[in-house]
């Protein structure tokens, strides 16, 4: 990135330094650092220019820092309708890429448990209209972690809210309530949920070495 | 799901084969009440090929051990997975469901 006293640079001759003179130095420059670049750069103009600078001489260079290899890890984003059997749909293509990226069987089976807790309390209670909606669902994998985040455009609803359930009961006096939600909490080691201006946004982490 | 049904010693052995979840629920829970309703009470569910349960299984578990208890009946299951073992420990059900580790345990037990 350049300013125009770079390009716009007069010799002794009114000739201009030009867009065509600086994209020629690029290519035959050694590209080392931004630093070595920029140097180089404002010396090669100031050299063109010689005693008397017209304009400031402003470059800046960015080097690009990829993000770190991540061998074994994918990003995968997916988007169902509100109906039931889009909990299996969900579930086979998780399956598919545990399988691809070496995810444990366990970790596969309580990811596939959380989807079905969570997807079929959104499909069921979410929605107070009969009309279709979008979840979207998004995977991301790296070496440390699997990050799981469910949205839905539903009512307003933090799962994470409900009482944890006696389980120490006898079986007499056990009822259900409450139970899926408790499952996901514990099989996942991070959850949060957030509402996001009409959306709400549950996420999950499972660590890989936990 | 697919759901296998033999009769072996004095028990009704139910094999379940798939996941044990929000979908399938309901056509076991259909197939266990009308086992118990033909006078079946000694029922011994086989879950070795069931990867996970979800918290609908769990319903159906213990909704179908209430059922058997009134009718002085009896429910056992064996042949869970590390996976679904844990989900029967955080959930507090091995300590309200009779489980064994194999078949065989679940018969003679």
């Amino acid at each position: 990135m350049y300013t125009d006293g770079v390009t716009e640079a007069m010799d002794a001759e009114k000739k201009l330094f030009s867009e065509e003179r600086l994209t020629v130095f690029f290519e035959k420059m050694d590209c080392g650092t931004p630093e070595v670049m920029v140097d180089n750069t404002v010396q090669v103009v100031k050299d063109y220019e010689g005693t008397e600078q017209a304009d400031d001489i402003t470059v800046l260079a960015l080097k690009y820092l990829r993000e770190p290899a991540t061998a074994e890890g994918f990003s995968e984003a997916l988007t169902v309708k509100n109906d039931i059997r889009a909990i299996d749909t969900v579930n086979q293509v998780f399956t598919s890429l545990a399988e691809k990226h070496h995810i444990s069987r366990d970790v596969c089976r309580k990811v596939n448990l959380v989807f079905d807790e969570l997807l079929s309390n959104i499909i069921t209670y979410a929605y107070d209209d009969e009309n279709e909606h979008e979840i979207d669902i998004k995977i991301d994998l790296t070496e440390e972690r699997l990050t799981v985040t469910i949205s839905d455009d539903g009512v307003p609803f933090n799962p994470y809210a409900s009482a944890v359930p006696d389980t120490a009961l006898s079986i007499e006096k056990r009822e259900m309530g409450g139970l899926g939600v408790h499952l996901v909490r514990s099989v996942m080691d991070e959850v949060s949920y957030k509402r996001r201006i009409d959306r709400n946004v549950v996420t999950l982490v499972k660590l890989r070495n936990a | 799901m697919e759901i296998n049904i033999r009769q072996k010693n004095d028990f009704t052995v139910v094999e379940l084969i798939g996941n044990f979840d929000t979908r399938t629920a309901i056509d076991v829970q259909s197939e266990l009440t009308a086992l118990i309703e033909k006078g079946n009470k000694r029922l011994v569910i086989n879950m070795e090929t069931v990867e996970y349960i979800s918290s609908s299984g769990l319903r159906v578990l213990l909704y179908t051990a209430k059922q058997l208890i009134a009718a002085t009946g009896e429910l056992r299951l064996c042949c869970l997975n590390d996976t679904v073992q844990e989900v029967f420990s955080i959930s507090g059900f091995n300590t309200i469901l009779n489980v064994y580790g194999t078949e065989a345990e679940a018969l003679t037990g």
